[in-house]
Parts: C-alpha cells; sequence; structure tokens
C-alpha cells in the first residue's frame, strides 16, 4: 500500500516496546478525540478527565474499585491470552467464569466445615467445572477440528441458563423477589492486611500470570505451544503431540476462568449468583487478551486499563454524565488501541528508498487480527 | 419526554385516604401540582442526570421548617435498573424523583444513574454514592444483598428499596398493591374477553406475579365464574424479541385478552393487530396507548411514586426519616388509570363500583374459600389476605397456568 512517496510495509517481527508504544498511541489518540468530541457537544472534558482520574487514584477506594473490576477481566484474560498463544479462540470465558461461580456456589452453600476447607473445595470444584465446560469444545478441536469459536462461543448462553436455572429454581434464595439469585455463599477469601474491601483474590491473577510467563520463557511446554501456535502441522512433524497439547491448554483456559468465578464470589455484595453476575467479564478479558497479543505482562497491564476505565465511568455516572456518551467513550478507546495493535504491526518507508525486502502484497487489505498464519510470532516477544 | 401523558402527574383523589405513603395528604398533593406545571415546561435533556433545581420555591416549604433536628438541604440519589426514558418502569420512577425535586426545590438536590444490573460493580455503585455524601438512596428495584452490605457499613445514609426484602434501621422497603389494580383490570377482562380466556404475560416467579395473575382471575371470575388466566414467564422485564414470541404464542392459542409486566408495549402491539384487548403496567404512556389505539383498556398508574419520594426526602429533610419493622413494607396505592377509547361504559361503572367497595373495606381482592392451582386450600372460608399479606404470597389461585 503507498500513500505517495511513502508505503506501508509489514514488519516481519515486532518488538515489545514498539508494540506498547503503539498501544498507547492509539489510547492517547482516542482520548484527545473523546476530548474532542465531549468539546464540540457543549461538555467539559478537562472536567471529565480530571473527575476520572480522581475517581481512580484520588482515594483507597478508588484503587480499590479498580482492583475489584480488574480480578474477574484478569482471570478471563488471562485464559483466553493463554489459548491465544496456541491460536485457538477460546470465546467462552464467561461461560467457564459462570460455570466455576456456578459449581463453588454449589459447594459453599452446601458444605459444613471451616471457611479454609470450604473455600478450598470451591476453588477446586470452580477448577474442575470451568475446565469440564471447555471439555466438549476441547475435544471437537483436538481430535476432529470442530472450530473452537462457534462451540465455546454457544456454551456461554448454556451456562447462562445453567445459572437462571438454579437462581430462579434449585437454590434460589426465597426471601429475595425481584433479584432472582441464589442463597449466599457463607464465607469469603481472607481480606488484604490495610483494605478496605479486598482480598486474596487479587493475588491470583498476578500468580498466575507470573507462572504462565515463567512456563513460556523456560520450559518445552510454552515452547511447543508457540511453535503449535505459529504452526501447528510443523509442530506435528517437529514429533510435538499436538492434539494433547491442544487438549490440555484449553482445559487450562477453562480452569483458569472456572477459578476467577470462584473468587468473583468475594467482591464484596457478591456472595450469591445470578444471571447478571458476569457483567460480560469474559467479554471484556477477551477484548483485554486480544489488544494484548496474547502478551501476560500485556493482559496485566491493559486488564488493569480496562477496569480503571470501566470504574471511572461508573462513577462519572454518579456525577451525572449520561451511560451512553460513557459507552461511546470506551468504544472510542479501545478502537484506538485495537487500531494501535495494528500499526505496530507495520511501517512507513520512503516507496523511493528501494531497498529491502518487498512485502508489501501481504499487506494489503484492511490488516485484520488474525495474521493469517504469518509468522509474526508475537510469543516470543514477552 | 414530550409524549408522556399529562395525567401521570395528577393527584388521584379517590386513592388518598388510604395509604401510609398518603398521610402527607395536602402536602403531597401540592407538591404534585408544581412538579406538574413544571414538568409540563421543562424540554428533554439529553444526558444531565442531575436534575437542576430550576423549580419555583416549594408551595409547601413553610411545611418542612416546623421540625427542629434536620439538614438545610438532602442530597439524594435513585439507582435504576432501566434508562429513564424507557416509556416504562424506570421512566415513571424517574417522573416521580422530579416531582421530589419540584416539591422541595432548593431544600433537595437529585441525581440518578441508570441501567445498573446485578453485578458486584452494583455494590461499589452504592459505596461511591455514600462517598459522594448522599443522605438518600432509591433504588427502583430489589438489588438485596448487592445494597445491603454497604448499608451496613453505613447506617448514617439511608436507602429506600423498591420490593425490598431486606430490613435494616436504615433500609426501607416499599412497593405497590399490585393485586388490587389487578383485579380491577380482571373484571373489565372478564367482561371484554368473549371466551373468558385472560393471557398474561410475566418476567419471574415473585410474588408480583402472583398479585398479577392472581388479582386479574379473581376480578374476572367476579363477573366470569368461567374466566382462565394463562400465564407466559419470559425471565425478563425488558426484551421485546421474547416478549413478542410470549404474545404471539398467547394469541394464538386463543386468549381474547393479553396482559403484561413488560417494560415496553411491543406486546401490545401486536395484540392490536390480532385485534384482542390488551392492559399495560408501569403508568399510563402515550406509547402504551398509540401501541394499541383501539384495543387498549387500561393500565396501572405509577403516580404515587412522586409523593413517597417527596415523603421520603421530606423526612430525611427534617430528621424524621424511619425504617419500617423488619417484615413490614410500605405498599403504595397503584390505581388504574383512564380508560382505552372503546370500552363499554357498563364496564367503568361496574370497576368504579368495586373500587369504592375495596376503598370502604367491604370488598377483599383475597376472599376465603380459595385454592391454589395445584387444589390446595390456602384461605378458608371467611378469611382473607390484605395487601400486605399478599407481598409475600407464593402460590397462584385455582384458574391460573402456567405459573
Amino acid at each position: 500500500m503507498t500513500f505517495g512517496r511513502w508505503r506501508l510495509v509489514r514488519r516481519l517481527d515486532t518488538d515489545a516496546r514498539t508494540a506498547a508504544l503503539t498501544r498507547v498511541a492509539g489510547a492517547v489518540g482516542a482520548l484527545l478525540l473523546v476530548g474532542l468530541l465531549l468539546l464540540l457537544t457543549g461538555r467539559n472534558p478537562f472536567w471529565i478527565f480530571f473527575e476520572a482520574l480522581k475517581a481512580i487514584f484520588g482515594s483507597q477506594r478508588g484503587i480499590e474499585g479498580v482492583a475489584l473490576r480488574a480480578i474477574p477481566i484478569l482471570m478471563t484474560a488471562l485464559g483466553v491470552a493463554l489459548s491465544l498463544r496456541m491460536k485457538v479462540w477460546n470465546i467462552g470465558s464467561d461461560g467457564q467464569f459462570l460455570v466455576g461461580a456456578f459449581a463453588a456456589v454449589g459447594v459453599g452453600i452446601h458444605m459444613d466445615g471451616p471457611g479454609w476447607l470450604v473455600l478450598t473445595a470451591m476453588a477446586l470444584a470452580a477448577i474442575a467445572a470451568g475446565a469440564a465446560w471447555i471439555l466438549l469444545p476441547a475435544l471437537a478441536r483436538a481430535f476432529w477440528d470442530v472450530n473452537e469459536i462457534i462451540t465455546t462461543l454457544l456454551l456461554n448462553f448454556v451456562a447462562i441458563q445453567l445459572v437462571t436455572w438454579s437462581a430462579l429454581g434449585f437454590w434460589r434464595d426465597k426471601k429475595a423477589a425481584v433479584i432472582q439469585s441464589t442463597e449466599k455463599v457463607p464465607f469469603t477469601l481472607p481480606d488484604l492486611p490495610g483494605s478496605k474491601s479486598l482480598t486474596v483474590a487479587l493475588l491470583v491473577p498476578f500468580l498466575i500470570a507470573l507462572a504462565l510467563w515463567w512456563v513460556f520463557r523456560s520450559t518445552t511446554v510454552g515452547y511447543e505451544i508457540d511453535t503449535i501456535g505459529g504452526n501447528p502441522r510443523a509442530a506435528g512433524f517437529a514429533g510435538i503431540r499436538v492434539r494433547r497439547r491442544i487438549l490440555t491448554v484449553m482445559l487450562v483456559t477453562g480452569a483458569i476462568a472456572g477459578l476467577g468465578g470462584m473468587l468473583q464470589l468475594s467482591a464484596p455484595g457478591a456472595q450469591a449468583l445470578n444471571a447478571g453476575f458476569s457483567a460480560q467479564f469474559g467479554l471484556s478479558g477477551f477484548i483485554v487478551a486480544a489488544l494484548a497479543g496474547a502478551s501476560f505482562a500485556g493482559v496485566i497491564g491493559g486488564g488493569v486499563f480496562i477496569a480503571s476505565m470501566f470504574y471511572a465511568g461508573l462513577v462519572l455516572q454518579t456525577k451525572g454524565l449520561s451511560v451512553y456518551i460513557i459507552f461511546g467513550m470506551y468504544g472510542i478507546i479501545l478502537t484506538g488501541i485495537a487500531l494501535g495493535e495494528i500499526a505496530a504491526r507495520f511501517r512507513l518507508e520512503r516507496a523511493d528508498a528501494d531497498g529491502g525486502v518487498d512485502e508489501s502484497g501481504d499487506a494489503g487489505g484492511s490488516g485484520g487480527v488474525d495474521g493469517s498464519g504469518d509468522a509474526v510470532l508475537e510469543g516470543a516477544t514477552t | 419526554m414530550t409524549q408522556k401523558s399529562s395525567k401521570l402527574i395528577l393527584p388521584r383523589t379517590a386513592a388518598v385516604s388510604r395509604r401510609e405513603a398518603l398521610k402527607m395528604g395536602a402536602v403531597g398533593i401540592g407538591g404534585l401540582a408544581v412538579g406538574g406545571s413544571v414538568l409540563a415546561a421543562c424540554g428533554g435533556d439529553d444526558s444531565g442526570s442531575t436534575a437542576t433545581t430550576t423549580a419555583a420555591p416549594a408551595t409547601t416549604a413553610a411545611a418542612a421548617t416546623t421540625a427542629a433536628p434536620g439538614l438545610d438541604k438532602v442530597k439524594a440519589h435513585w439507582v435504576y435498573i432501566g434508562p429513564p426514558d424507557d416509556n416504562g418502569w424506570t421512566e415513571a420512577h424517574d417522573i416521580g424523583r422530579q416531582v421530589a425535586q419540584n416539591a422541595l426545590g432548593d431544600q433537595l438536590e437529585t441525581a440518578y444513574t441508570p441501567n445498573i444490573g446485578f453485578d458486584a460493580s452494583t455494590t461499589q455503585l452504592f459505596q461511591q454514592l455514600v462517598d459522594d455524601g448522599n443522605h438518600l438512596i432509591f433504588a427502583n428495584t430489589e438489588y438485596a444483598g448487592l445494597m445491603s452490605v454497604v448499608a451496613e457499613e453505613n447506617p448514617d445514609t439511608f436507602f429506600v428499596e423498591t420490593n425490598g426484602h431486606t430490613w435494616l434501621d436504615n433500609i426501607l422497603p416499599f412497593y405497590l398493591a399490585h393485586e388490587i389494580p389487578a383485579y380491577l383490570l380482571g373484571i373489565a377482562a372478564g367482561h371484554m374477553a368473549a371466551n373468558g380466556r385472560i393471557g398474561y404475560i410475566g418476567a419471574f416467579p415473585t410474588a408480583t406475579a402472583y398479585n398479577d395473575v392472581n388479582g386479574l382471575l379473581l376480578g374476572a371470575r367476579s363477573v366470569n365464574p368461567d374466566a382462565v388466566v394463562e400465564t407466559v414467564l419470559v425471565s425478563t422485564f425488558f426484551d421485546p424479541q421474547k416478549a413478542a414470541q410470549a404474545a404471539n404464542a398467547l394469541l394464538d392459542s386463543g386468549v381474547d385478552f393479553l396482559f403484561g409486566v413488560m417494560d415496553e408495549p411491543t406486546f401490545m402491539q401486536i395484540s392490536e393487530e390480532a385485534g384482542i384487548w390488551t392492559g399495560y403496567w408501569n403508568g399510563d404512556f402515550a406509547s402504551a396507548r398509540n401501541a394499541a389505539p383501539t384495543k387498549f383498556v387500561a393500565s396501572f398508574e405509577l403516580t404515587e411514586l412522586g409523593p413517597f419520594y417527596t415523603e421520603q426526602c421530606r423526612r430525611v429533610l427534617n430528621g424524621t426519616w424511619a425504617s419500617v419493622a423488619e417484615g413490614d413494607v410500605i405498599l403504595l396505592d397503584n390505581p388504574l388509570s383512564d380508560w382505552g377509547p372503546n370500552v363499554p361504559q357498563h364496564v367503568k361503572d361496574e370497576v368504579a363500583a368495586a373500587r369504592a367497595a375495596i376503598d370502604s373495606g367491604e370488598l377483599s381482592v383475597y376472599q376465603g374459600p380459595l385454592n391454589d392451582n395445584e387444589g390446595n386450600q390456602r384461605l378458608a372460608a371467611g378469611e382473607a389476605l390484605d395487601s400486605k399479606g399478599g407481598y409475600a404470597i407464593d402460590w397462584a389461585v385455582e384458574g391460573v397456568s402456567g405459573i
């Protein structure tokens, strides 16, 4: 693609610094655009940005609010990011999150015993349920090459119905009327020292991200997964047991999202399960993972960013800003980051400065996110 | 906003003597009248959640200065399940908010947050509202534990919860006596449904739904002993597509009257096209009447929200705000709207007579002997269940199916 004397050239590889910088530039550009739109519609963007920053950083409550928002988003995003390392798209993290919470609630409201024991059993049940929820898509993908995007996505709706059924039926809290929810789990995870609302649940996504980072940096398994992501056929020829790896990775992504559902039950007010329990955390997590290019450090940064954005949006609503404007702002900012993500894969160079490899042939089109098998190997960039 | 029926803000004198919330009497009516005139004059503000106090000083301001301890100005916030322009539930509550704002003028600062669902961020919202210094927080649906955890930690902030079932010193549950308008509309339906079959589209099997279907059935049976109510529950209050499917299913099966507790009037349009009488809840909105211009019968009015909200704010202002005893609830009157254009006069007269009988205490909606739809006797001959009893009801009367 050429623009006068300049042309767009696809990079063979993108280093982490460029990848991060273009995304930040995309976000900043989007914020400027948002500010301009606010100004044009007669609102004060400086006041709005000031209120947003004050909401997030102005108090311990704000910081904790962002952290509370971030936990479920990070848990679903980490699962998705892991699957993306292998170019497998787990769109079902919302469902896995919900069945994880469902299993944890089932254990939590029925099991007698000391708190630590019940909570441990809840976590194990959530992990098992999340993994079980993706078992069929994983088997179908590994053995019959059934598209996991469809199967994982559709199981989200089944999970929502399962939760609704429990909240309306067999575990319904009969004291409530409108809010159709299960009974409350009587235990929550231990509080973080010095915190008003956070529990040790906050540590879990960071520990998982660290563990995944280590797996991909230092183990054969990680290398094999990245190789499958690069080219599954070649990986097979190299002696990697591709099916087994696909199966394992997909089950682990489900387990992480499922554990996220259990952790969420320790958030203030969220001890009972209802159909609205997951405010599309899976979707947010998916956006984070896709924009982070499956880098685990990127997931943490992106997850905290999107959680800050959502929390600031909530506070701005209470200051009188319309929810529709806030949704529009979210959309513009995320689009800006997505454009930054695409931009990271290209560079501009002078059309007359010939030399270098001519790769402009495959840089046509709109630069779709899938990259169509181009050996970008973002895996190596963490 | 311009579509709103002006009737919404007129006081209904028939109901004034009955309900606790209306004990304020002339004070609330005065507020309503002021609110009405200002409402009529105010245009649509796109985003502004915070209603600026453009109202003239309230005519009743003198009343507020009599109590000794209290506040100079109350900051109140409304948390809404839906958007404030939904032509239904949330819009009716927002009109109530504006009535309070206009009645109390400079003594009240109001704002609202719309579209609040049932995940953990709702708890963060309530906490934020407390941190913002609100004295009084209204919820227009039941947020239960998502709200009560915040209330427990902040005993100095007062909460008013619609359809609530959590009792704390600082949480006041209130709701509407649904079975009465349902009974009155049931009388009309009993006359107007040629085959005696009434369709009902509901959301969840809650006390609200039981009061609706029971009221409809008992009202209809009072004039047509063969009447039945056929129910479809769609697990949502706002999903035009699901509501349309339910409406089509009920109409195909042959009901001759269609009522729904949906937050939007799609089902009424379908009913109109099928030539079937239809009714609405959630207030008297032009959109509902326009959806079924010839077949609209009546809706349940939410006009008592304004006076109730005004009174709650006034009590905080005066330092006299208090919750109710555990298990108790404030039930507002939920009168029938004006009739649709084609409702026969004899039906109107009969319903007016029944309303008078209910108001005077001669008539009770739940009057034994009554069996539930599983054949168990729930009320023996001579027993009756009042509205507060109805607030906790969990059974449908014999003759109701599908719930």
